[in-house]
C-alpha cells in the first residue's frame, strides 16, 4: 500500500527524495520504495524519517480504516 | 610450498591490499568499508542466495557437461572460475536491478572509471596472452583466460548499471 501521507509529509516540508534520504541517513531509493509501499521500514527507520519529518508515527505509518477500505 | 603455490598466495594478498586501497579511495568518506542501508542490506542478502545457488547450479552443470558432452579438462584452472563467476553475476546483476548495488558513501564516478581501467586492462592482458599464443597450452586454457573473464564480468556490471540508470531515468 502506498504511503501518500509520507510523501505529503516530506512534500510539505519542500524536501525532495534524496534530501530526506540523506537527513535519515539511507538511500533515494529506499525513501521511494517506502513511498510507493514496496519496502516496510524497521522501527529505527520510521523513527527517524518522523524525527525528520517532525510527525508521530501515528501521523505517518499507522494505518488507517479508511485507507484500507 | 612450490614456487606457484608461493605466486598464488602472493597475488591474493597483493591483491586484497589493492582492493582495500581503491575501496577507501573510491568512497567519499576515505573508509574501505562501503556502507548499505537496511533495504540495501536485505537485497543483498537475497542477492548472495541466489549467487550461491548459481554457483552450486554451475558446477552441478560442470560435471554433467563433463560426463556427457565435453572434457571440461581442457578448461584448466577457469574450471574452477567459471561458476564462481557466473554466481557474482548473478549476485551484481540482482543487487543493481534492486538497488542494492550502490553504497551509500560510492563515488559513482571514481567507481565508474575505475571499472572501465580494470575492464580494459584484464581485457587488454587476455588480447596479449592470446596474440602471443598463450592463452592455450596443449588445447588446455591458461590463466589469461581468467583476465577475460574478469574483464567482461566488470562490463557486465558496466551495462547492468547504465540499463539501471536508463529505466530510472524513464520512472522519474
Amino acid at each position: 500500500m502506498k504511503n501518500l501521507r509520507l510523501k505529503a509529509a516530506r512534500a510539505g516540508l519542500d524536501l525532495s527524495q534524496d534530501e530526506l534520504a540523506g537527513l535519515v541517513g539511507v538511500s533515494r531509493q529506499t525513501i521511494s520504495a517506502i513511498e510507493k509501499g514496496d519496502y516496510n521500514p524497521t522501527i529505527n527507520l520510521c523513527i527517524a524519517i518522523c524525527k525528520a519529518l517532525g510527525k508521530t508515527l501515528d501521523e505517518l505509518f499507522w494505518e488507517r480504516a479508511a485507507e484500507n477500505i | 610450498m612450490t614456487g606457484t603455490a608461493a605466486g598464488l598466495v602472493a597475488g591474493i594478498v597483493v591483491g586484497l591490499i589493492v582492493v582495500f586501497f581503491a575501496l577507501r579511495k573510491l568512497n567519499d568518506d576515505g573508509k574501505a568499508k562501503t556502507k548499505y542501508d537496511e533495504r540495501q542490506k536485505a537485497v543483498r542478502g537475497m542477492a548472495y542466495t541466489y549467487g550461491f545457488w548459481t554457483i552450486l547450479a554451475a558446477n552441478a552443470a560442470m560435471l554433467v557437461i563433463s560426463a556427457t558432452a565435453f572434457d571440461v579438462a581442457k578448461l584448466g584452472p577457469c574450471l574452477y572460475f567459471i561458476p564462481i563467476f557466473a554466481g557474482i553475476v548473478v549476485q551484481v546483476s540482482y543487487s543493481i536491478f534492486n538497488d542494492g548495488y550502490v553504497g551509500l558513501n560510492t563515488n559513482m564516478k571514481k567507481y565508474t572509471i575505475f571499472m572501465i581501467i580494470v575492464t580494459v586492462f584484464n581485457i587488454g592482458v587476455a588480447l596479449t596472452a592470446f596474440i602471443n599464443g598463450k592463452m592455450f597450452t596443449n588445447g588446455r586454457l591458461q590463466g589469461p583466460f581468467l583476465n577475460l573473464l574478469c574483464g567482461l564480468l566488470f562490463f557486465v556490471v558496466a551495462v547492468d548499471l547504465l540499463i539501471k540508470q536508463a529505466m530510472d531515468g524513464k520512472e522519474a
